[in-house]
């Protein structure tokens, strides 16, 4: 279960950030073949790949939030339906 | 007299929290928070009071129709819309500021247990500042959560001269405002509509997701950021800075963070080192996309300039602020604590090793409650919310100095918090706080013009007429408490008087103005 975002969009915004990394890959190994065919511009497209790189590598680091918070609390009590029945704003 | 005050022990503070009361049964929530007023009044708690309305400018016949009462500790109590409001008394040092915290916490669960008795049903108090709403009962999926809100407010005396140009007061702490979330935000679900998405999401700052506009004056409908509302409380030369975006928090650490830091962030405004903050391209947006990004937590910002940058360098641009204007007006102990604390935890987040705040940071601390235990459905992640949120017999860890047993079914750990804040405050233990509090319930802070209001109506209470934060009117005399610290015990123990009258004549003798007979 995401405990981030519940219900239906948890699915959905796994499959994403997955498509995402698949892609990258795919991107990244592309660039490096063409790289060593392609002698002009390659700083510009060593900047693209390093872009890449560094936004998989923050992905990974979000990810890592919700997993590094894993045992961080005891969940020894019953969670009971603790509903507010506040019926005006403020 | 005053004057000898420097930095953030120079503003004086105070929180106005609004508690929801709440019955399965189907009552109406004025009448659970009447029976909570009424049952602080019967353990003596509170008095009645009738409240001087006049110095609530431009909300004269709002709070005409409120009935007051005033605690022990200089807090006044009143229903609001229906929700139990507590305003603390005002203090001028993050310590006071968590242990006055904690007793309106305790205030609020006797309250909900005096109206449990009286009504005989089960009344629950909580602390935060969301109710989600099943529209259709037992159905959580989809569109069917609506979120409400309620407010925590945060109030800090500061110069009128400061505020004058509210343009410059925008261009200084709008970016404050939006991005001091990441350490300040209390956590919580809302509604999904809220970033056109179905079920329930979980953000950062309940609060900025009500958001519409830059400034506001209403507070209730098309909030703004910042609080244009111009009730100095004090004499006209100050603003009292009236924060809508407070949150209700739990967590000891956070409380002392955010209130010496809002302290310093004033202090640095006034001297105007905030006068060329970074100016952020879309407020409104950006304070809803920093809320909402506990995902990736990137917490991207654009500027005006074009440039990108992220919530932690703007606030290493306000710690840098602070840190110029305690070493030239100020720095006391809890100033070079807090900017320890602050430049210690901008460091962590930089790195976004947020975990190390569990327990010490609300947000941070509900997140890893959901985590670890894994919710089902929309329903229960809500439950966990409201089950940390919830007032209940653990609040009693904090009268206790020795036994260790935490009870309750709060979710929220007294002792866990504790436990944090000792090892990032070494100044506060558990002996020396559970004393505070214990102090905070009954008596008004010291050090402010709080100390001379409670101890009147402590000792001469048949002769008190009316009062307010800032006026005290006797059958003998109208007192102007319109500087925060006067008549405080310093003021008013070298004096030693023994009546009421040489109690009026020693106030006449230090403020022959403010004494009219």
């Amino acid at each position: 279960m995401n405990v981030v975002v519940f219900e239906r969009m948890e699915d959905e915004e796994v499959e994403e950030e997955e498509e995402i990394t698949e892609e990258e890959e795919e991107y990244v190994k592309n660039e490096e073949k063409e790289y060593k065919y392609r002698d002009t511009s390659k700083d510009k497209e060593m900047a693209a790949i390093m872009e890449r790189l560094k936004m998989r590598e923050k992905k990974e680091k979000a990810a890592d939030l919700v997993s590094k918070l894993k045992g961080k609390k005891k969940v020894n009590k019953k969670i009971m339906p603790y509903e507010i029945y506040a019926t005006s704003g403020e | 007299m005053n004057s000898r005050r420097k930095g953030a022990e120079s503003k004086i503070r105070g929180i106005e929290q609004e508690y929801p009361v709440s019955a399965k049964a189907n009552l109406n929530p004025s009448l659970l928070v009447n029976a909570a007023i009424r049952g602080l009044k019967r353990r003596g708690f509170s008095q009645d009071v009738v409240w001087d309305t006049a110095t609530e400018i431009s909300q004269e016949v709002h709070e005409s129709r409120i009935a007051s009462s005033y605690g022990n500790n200089g807090c006044r109590i009143y229903n609001d819309m229906g929700h139990l409001e507590i305003s603390t008394p005002s203090y001028n040092n993050p310590i006071d500021a968590m242990a006055y915290e904690k007793a309106s916490e305790i205030y609020a669960l006797v309250g909900a247990r005096e109206a449990s008795l009286a009504l005989k049903k089960e009344v629950l108090v909580h602390k935060n500042n969301v109710a989600n709403i099943a529209l259709e009962k037992g159905v959580w999926k989809g569109k069917r959560v609506k979120t409400i809100t309620y407010a925590t407010h945060g109030n800090i005396i500061t110069l009128r001269d400061a505020c004058k140009d509210w343009k410059r007061v925008e261009r200084a702490l709008m970016p404050w405002v939006i991005t001091r979330i990441i350490f300040t935000g209390s956590g919580d679900v809302v509604s999904g509509e809220f970033i056109g998405q179905e079920g329930v999401k979980f953000v950062i700052s309940p609060r900025a997701m009500f958001v519409t506009q830059k400034s506001s004056l209403s507070t209730t409908v098309d909030r703004g950021i910042l609080n244009t509302r111009d009730q100095p409380h004090a004499a006209r030369r100050y603003w009292r800075l009236h924060d809508i975006h407070y949150e209700g928090l739990r967590c000891e650490y956070s409380i002392f963070l955010r209130d010496i830091a809002q302290a310093l962030v004033i202090c640095a405004f006034e001297a105007g080192f905030l006068d060329k903050a970074p100016e952020i391209e879309d407020p409104v947006k950006t304070f809803k996309t920093i809320s909402t990004d506990t995902q990736e937590c990137e917490w991207k910002i654009k500027l005006k300039s074009g440039e990108i940058t992220d919530a932690v360098s703007i606030l290493k641009f306000y710690l840098d602020a602070m840190e110029k204007v305690s070493t030239e007006y100020g720095g006391d102990k809890w100033e070079k604590r807090g900017l320890k604390c602050l430049s210690r935890l901008l460091e962590k987040f930089e790195a976004r090793c947020m975990e190390d705040y569990v327990d010490g940071i609300d947000w941070v601390t509900k997140l890893a409650l959901l985590v670890n235990y894994e919710p089902k459905s929309a329903s229960e992640g809500i439950s966990i919310c409201n089950q940390y949120a919830l007032l209940d017999e653990n609040l009693r860890f904090y009268l206790k100095t020795k036994d260790d047993e935490v009870k309750g079914a709060s979710l929220f750990n007294p002792k866990e918090s504790l436990v944090f804040a000792e090892r990032e405050l070494p100044d506060v233990d558990r002996h020396s706080y559970s004393a505070r509090v214990r102090h905070a319930l009954f008596n008004a802070p010291e050090q402010t013009r709080e100390f001379f209001k409670t101890e009147m109506m402590k000792r001469y209470r048949a002769h008190v007429r009316s009062l307010s934060w800032s006026t005290m009117v006797l059958n003998e005399a109208k007192i102007l408490l319109d500087e925060p610290f006067m008549l405080n015990k310093d003021e008013m123990a070298s004096c030693e008087a023994k009546n009421m009258e040489e109690s009026l004549s020693v106030a006449k003798r230090l403020y022959p103005e403010k004494v009219i007979y």
